[in-house]
């Protein structure tokens, strides 16, 4: 990062975040800086075999050959690589602050608002560690035994690579090779730690498996990889993240998500994501530069991605469908808010190979202050996808005449038998909807909220239903001081 | 700058930047490398192509060149000046085009020709003015400058026909630049049937004052290689500009429509109607942005792209977008791709018509509603034959 940059992330953490962190370079984390010893020195650490060092230095190579994307309608200042550190160990526990009074009241007032449990805001506030939460550990054992028992594998990535490498070497960067984009590529580099997911075999994943019970990947850093495959006929439902604010430190954030379903099988990926957006004026904030992308590969699979992007100051992400399978259905739902100097780039890729596909984007683009909000999207509809189908639908909505709502499609069809339809539109919440809300004795904030939410609607139902309460409420905090 | 100097500085910049390639965003899906390995010199010569006059006001350019022996510009009211744009140095050329594009350079540096339209303020001219440009020289570079100028209140149509022999080479490149003034109308039409192994490229800029319409209906069916840049900005209230098209494309030709509308100033609307069919390994490009600026508050924009696929090889890349800043505004774009409905087809045949009669009857349905929008009687009986004509060609 630039020097003006380290400074507001200085203050971001010494001010408006202040929950108790130091930025002290901790022993075991690496000094910053990013070259092959580095990469070298990250594998070794979690103790890799060599074929993935070998992996992460061909990504780096790759990326140092790379440029920084600049094609999406966002706006940073350029970022020093080589200011990062790509390795640190896992926090220690003095750092943390010791209760909740030290919190600030502000996010208590949130949490409160989420309705989120006593124990599990420790949780999010730092105060206790995650594997604490559920009280034991014996929660989590009960889980995971439950899950080993049908053979599915949920662990972490580092535990993933050492177990069941095999499975790792088979699948790791076939959906996202790592050359796919620069922030991909700098992952493949130097991925801290992420999830596995892997479901056998006409297994269906009998809960919604979620970072919640996910208890040794605490610390999965700014660099995170997640890999989730599901063998022919297996089902899973995986949440990412939480609504509530969570702390975090670092302020550049490049994940990668790949998705493998084979025949039959089904994945339905859901992510609420709510970083620190930066203060009113932009100060700070986290950059979350995410490629998500999920292959269709059997028949008759589906992938299915829902999304409630409220947080970060930046977003930029597109969780995409290959459907290469024939009868294979790829869905996107997205909801995002962006308020204050929030900056969002967000949509979908929907490529259809396969016979019989179809596939459903879904994107409500929600802007306020001085935000800009755009949806951009490819759908591509190869000369082999007979009888494709696709379905897209683009709302924005503007809370305010300072804001931004872009819509950036784009549509590329080599079949005649495809039909593709794509449709936006932009609105925004009329004085008469507002005025008759405040009738029926609704303060106008609320009136935003419920106006909002019914706007959102067709994607929240989309939400797996522990998601579905907390994001409607997400949604009005996020839009507060808005309006009036 | 007087116009030469501004000639000498395209040509430099030209020189410089060259074509653009598809590493421009604006340019990914339109290859025109093809032009810089051929060559194409100004040929002046008369043209054996036959045309039909569309108005008693005709302007003729064969070859690149203004030939005043086809043109009559007889009975052109008081108040209305039509001239060569090489015999009047009008300080408005090139300011509305954009400086930047490499065919806007070549052409500012290059144009060998062009129509100047002046209207005066309140002067109304019933009859349109048809420009017909022929093109039959063989490897031919004809670069077009035209000028329109309608003052307050006044009312013009303006015509472009591109008619090519058939199988000729040759590259054309026009600029057209229409200022519209408060409460001024200019209804533009253009109809490009350019010989099949043309290439063509326009770009048609429009300013428009407070109370201004100015309406544009491209229809193409012509050329290997084409684009249409088409840009307006509304820079006064209640402005209005209507954008429609239609492209009929087949063999390997493919065509790019880039559309830009700038809502600058607030209680605009735009309106933009595309339809393409498409046959054999055609494709088609369409871009159309819509920007309405902070402030620009009312604005009513609506854009939609149609395209009918006839065959398994061609394709269409669509890129509708809208970038808003204002949010008092009416803005919706659409786009759809696909082929005919095959219940349409069979509800047609159910009621006795052969296969290939529901299928022409269903596909001129398809393009007749850009023509529902063409308010000029002449122009919209000479694009009816042309897609009656075109269909007839494709279901040969």
């Amino acid at each position: 990062m630039k020097i003006e940059d380290e400074k507001s992330f200085d203050e971001l953490t010494d001010k408006e975040y202040k929950y108790g962190f130091v930025t002290d370079i901790e022993s075991e984390s690496l000094p910053p800086g990013l070259n092959e010893d580095i990469v070298r020195e990250i594998s070794r650490r979690k103790e890799e075999p060599e074929w993935l060092t070998e992996w992460r230095l061909k990504a780096f190579r790759a990326w140092q050959k790379m440029e920084t994307p600049e094609w999406a309608k966002v706006e940073f200042p350029p970022i020093d690589y080589q200011a990062l550190s790509y390795y640190s160990a896992p926090k220690q526990k003095i750092d943390a602050p010791k209760s909740l009074d030290e919190i600030d009241p502000e996010l208590l007032e949130t949490y409160e608002k989420l309705g989120i449990p006593l124990r599990e805001q420790e949780m999010l506030a730092g105060v206790v560690a995650v594997d604490a939460v559920f009280d034991s550990v014996s929660v989590a054992t009960t889980f995971k035994g439950k899950l080993e028992e049908m053979g599915i594998i949920f662990c972490s990535f580092s535990e993933a690579v050492k177990d069941h490498p095999e499975l790792v070497k088979q699948y790791l960067g076939t959906v996202i090779p790592t050359k796919d984009n620069y922030f991909a590529a700098l992952n493949s580099a130097v991925f801290s730690d992420g999830s596995f997911c892997f479901v056998p075999k006409g297994v269906r994943c009998p809960m919604e498996l979620s970072t919640y019970f996910r208890i040794n990947a605490a610390n999965t850093g700014q660099f995170e990889r997640t890999l989730v495959i599901a063998e022919e006929g297996a089902y899973v439902s995986y949440l990412e993240g939480c609504t509530a604010p969570q702390r975090d430190e670092n302020q550049l954030h490049a994940a990668v998500v790949e998705l493998v379903a084979l025949e039959d099988a089904q994945i339905k990926y859901s992510t609420v994501q709510n970083w620190y957006p930066g203060d009113k004026n932009g100060k700070g904030g986290i950059y979350n530069f995410v490629t998500k992308r999920g292959h269709c590969r059997g028949d008759r699979s589906k992938i299915s991605w829902t999304q409630v992007e409220t947080g970060s100051a930046i977003t930029w992400k597109y969780p995409s469908c290959v459907l290469k399978g024939d009868d294979s259905v790829g869905e996107f739902y997205s909801v995002a808010v962006t308020n204050n100097m929030q900056q969002a780039d967000t949509g979908t890729k929907m490529i259809h190979v396969g016979k019989n596909t179809s596939s459903t984007i879904i994107s409500k683009g929600i802007s306020a202050g001085r935000a800009h909000n755009s949806y951009r999207g490819l759908v591509r509809i190869g000369p082999t996808a007979e009888n494709a189908r696709n379905f897209s639908q683009c709302d924005s909505m503007l809370i305010g005449d300072r804001c931004g709502a872009h819509t950036f499609p784009y549509i590329d069809v080599s079949n005649p038998s495809a039909q593709v339809e794509h449709e936006a539109t932009t609105t925004k919440i009329g004085e008469d909807q507002i005025f008759y809300c405040n009738q029926r004795g609704l303060d106008t904030e609320e009136a935003v909220s419920l106006i909002v939410n019914g706007f959102c609607k067709e994607v929240f139902r989309e939400l797996p239903m522990e998601f579905a309460v907390e994001a409607q409420k997400l949604l009005g905090i996020s839009l507060e001081g808005s309006v009036g | 700058m007087d116009i030469n100097t501004r000639r000498e500085e395209a040509a430099a910049a030209f020189a410089a930047k060259g074509l653009p390639t598809v590493k421009e965003e604006a340019w990914r899906f339109t290859n025109v490398s093809r032009l810089n390995e051929e060559t194409f010199d100004a040929v002046w010569q008369a043209a054996e192509v036959s045309f039909d006059p569309l108005s008693d006001l005709v302007v003729v350019f064969e070859n690149g060149k203004w030939s005043v022996e086809a043109s009559s510009l007889d009975g052109l009211p008081e108040g209305v000046r039509v001239r060569s744009i090489m015999d009047s140095a009008d300080a408005r050329l090139g300011t509305l085009a954009d400086s930047d594009s490499g065919f806007v350079l070549s052409n500012t540096a290059q144009f060998s020709d062009g129509i100047l339209i002046e209207v005066d303020a309140g002067v109304v001219l019933e009859e349109p003015i048809h420009v017909v440009h022929l093109a039959d020289a063989e490897g031919g570079s004809f670069a077009y400058r035209h000028l329109i100028a309608a003052a307050a209140g006044a009312n013009v149509t303006v015509i472009e026909e591109y008619i090519g022999s058939a199988g000729v080479r040759y590259l054309t490149n026009v600029v057209t630049e229409a200022f519209v003034a408060d409460g001024a109308k200019v209804d533009h039409y253009k109809i490009q049937r350019e010989s099949a192994a043309a290439y063509h490229f326009q770009t048609l800029e429009s300013e428009l004052g407070g109370d201004a319409l100015f309406s544009n209906h491209a229809v193409t069916v012509g050329g290997r290689l084409g684009r249409n840049d088409i840009r307006g900005r509304l820079l006064g209230e209640e402005s209005e500009a209507i954008c429609n098209g239609l492209y009929l494309l087949g063999e390997d030709q493919l065509f790019d429509t880039h559309l830009f509308m700038d809502h600058a100033v607030p209680k605009c609307q735009s309106h933009e109607l595309y339809k393409g069919i498409l046959s054999d390994q055609a494709r088609a490009v369409f871009c159309g942005r819509i920007l309405v600026q902070q402030d620009a508050q009312e604005t009513d924009a609506i854009q939609s792209n149609g395209n009918l696929l006839l065959s398994r090889a061609a394709k269409v890349n669509t890129m509708p977008q809208l970038e808003i800043y204002a949010d008092d505004v009416k803005c919706t774009h659409g786009a759809t791709i696909g082929e005919l409905d095959e219940q349409a087809l069979f509800y047609l045949q159910t009621r006795g018509m052969d296969p290939q009669q529901a299928h022409g009857m269903l596909t001129f349905a398809f393009a007749n509603e850009v023509l529902d929008e063409v308010a000029c009687s002449v122009v919209k009986l000479r694009i009816e034959a042309m897609v009656q004509a075109w269909l007839a060609g494709v279901n040969e």
